[in-house]
């Protein structure tokens, strides 16, 4: 003979159950949430930058952007180089050229700015 | 003549012996093949001293009678059927060890931690059903409850919701939980075996990829809200075990992650386990009650395996990338021994095979999903 509240041992049954499934699968969906707010905001382009103060790099020279830093380069419309914040750090470190000049953009730096040759250059050889 | 009636000897019973002898073995288990040496050494010296006639050593006096109360009695009511603080505080420390990447670079594998918890179910639904045989019900639906939980798998959960759900049980189910997780090497291999084909045991899961910081310490603290929103009888458990693990990640506070994972862990680990072995007292432990738990414990841990192996396979028909149902099993908890035993197996059938970061997920999942069936068991049951 049964004696306990079966109605209550059901509804505990339920509820359990369905808590963790409806718990793991909202934690899912956080995780993708969080996933998808930074796949968005490593997609967004680094700030648009507006002086024009900033030390033009000569193409006379042999190659006024080193490979390594190139590679991680954004080149702006207007000529400017920006760099992750810790390529111009390493760059500093190594002495590189222009460095120096670098000024903080959030989590980016302006490395310098090319004349419209050297921009073809470097547009070539990141692309 | 009068002095030998005043030692133990005069008052030892075969049930004493008996626990003598278990616990003597539990602590050469520990000490000789090194088995889950943290759990049973102390409970095994625990169940030793709890089976000395005349200490009184787990002995509480509620009127608060002055030097009345044993150290162990003591600990006892005031750390777990009174406060129940010890198991949050050994979920601190598991959340400061804790890492949540493969869960967070895989997070569908979290479904099989909750299809895993089919185990307390059917122990809390077998508990209840011993009463067709006997009258009245051998257990209250309290008591079934607590006895369910055992199936999570998880020690401080099973002894949280017991302290709470059935502090007469505790001790009972708190070592039955831990001597089956200890046993998690016999009970599972041979399910998974049977209920996998060769096929599919040797499916190779790529690797998982790199979670960011971000999105590590962004983890811990969003669950820790929604579970606990959800669930709000958790939060004891989940909100020491979201701190703990935001220790860890957030790199700022060495001293505290180290103090949560090493003294605090430790501690709370030394006082809980000697107190709930000696509260393994024969008058407690030889009964129809516990032979029961006994049974119910296995076959809870049994359900456990198989509701995660054949969850992993239900998923393998919808999903593009396959998991291999292997890791389903490690959603009982267990940690990690039921993550090692997945990759182990994995490794018999296809040697390549390396599974255990993959089994990881289900295992920690399992983690928060018996301490969420826990927080619905107390709110419902308590």
């Amino acid at each position: 003979m049964i004696e306990f509240d079966v109605q209550q041992a059901l509804a505990t049954t339920y509820s359990g159950l369905g808590a963790a499934f409806v718990v793991l699968a909202f934690l899912i969906l956080f995780i993708l949430a969080v996933r998808l707010a930074m796949h968005l905001r490593d997609r967004t382009p680094p700030p648009a930058v507006t002086p024009s103060s900033y030390p033009t790099l000569s193409a006379a020279g042999p190659d006024p952007v080193p490979a390594s830093v190139a590679a991680v380069t954004e080149l702006q419309d207007d000529g400017l180089i920006l760099l992750p914040e810790e390529t111009t750090n390493e760059t500093e470190a190594n002495g590189s050229n222009g460095a120096d000049d670098a000024e903080p953009l959030g989590d980016w730096k302006i490395y310098g700015r090319l004349d419209a040759f050297s921009s073809r250059r470097v547009e070539r050889r990141s692309g | 003549m009068e002095f030998l009636s005043e030692t133990g000897f005069a008052s030892l019973t075969w049930g004493n012996v008996v626990l003598l002898l278990i616990g003597a073995g539990f602590a050469a288990v520990a000490i000789i093949k090194r088995t889950e040496p943290y759990v049973l050494l102390p409970i095994g010296l625990g169940v030793i001293l709890g089976n000395l006639p005349g200490t009184g050593l787990a002995d509480f006096n509620p009127s608060g009678e002055v030097q009345a109360s044993g150290i162990f009695g003591v600990i006892f009511h005031y750390t777990l059927s009174f406060w129940n603080i010890l198991p949050p505080l050994i979920f601190l420390g598991l959340g400061a060890l804790t890492d949540f990447g493969p869960i967070i670079a895989n997070p569908k594998t979290m479904l099989l931690g909750a299809a895993a918890q089919l185990g307390i179910f059917v122990a809390f639904w077998s508990a209840l059903s011993v009463g067709f045989f006997t009258s009245p019900d051998l257990f209250s639906l309290k008591e079934a409850g607590a006895i369910g939980i055992i199936g999570g798998a998880d020690g401080p959960t099973t002894i949280f919701a017991s302290a709470k759900l059935a502090p007469d049980l505790l001790g009972v189910t708190a070592v039955v939980a831990y001597s089956y997780m200890a046993s998690v090497v016999f009970i599972q291999p041979p399910l998974m075996r049977l209920l996998t084909t060769e096929k599919e045991r040797q499916i190779r899961m790529r690797a998982l990829r790199e979670v960011s910081r971000m999105e590590k310490l962004l983890f811990p603290a969003g669950a820790m809200i929604i579970i606990i929103l959800f669930v709000p009888e958790s939060a004891p458990l989940i909100a020491m075990f979201m701190i703990g693990n935001l220790f860890g990640e957030s790199g700022v506070v060495p001293r505290l992650s180290n103090a949560a994972s090493n003294e605090i862990l430790n501690i709370a680990t030394i006082f809980l386990m000697i107190t709930i072995g000696a509260q393994l007292s024969a008058e407690r432990v030889f009964g129809l009650r516990t032979l029961a738990i006994l049974l119910l414990g296995v076959a809870a841990f049994a359900c456990g395996t198989i509701g995660g192996l054949l969850f992993a396979k239900l998923m393998n028909l919808f999903v593009k990338e396959k998991v291999n149902p292997l890791i389903g099993s490690a959603g009982v908890s267990a940690v990690p021994m039921a993550a090692r035993i997945s990759h182990t197996v994995g490794q018999e059938a296809n040697p390549g095979n390396y599974l255990l970061p993959h089994a990881m997920g289900p295992n920690v999942a399992g983690v928060i999903g018996s301490a969420v069936v826990a927080g619905v068991f107390i709110s419902i049951l308590g």
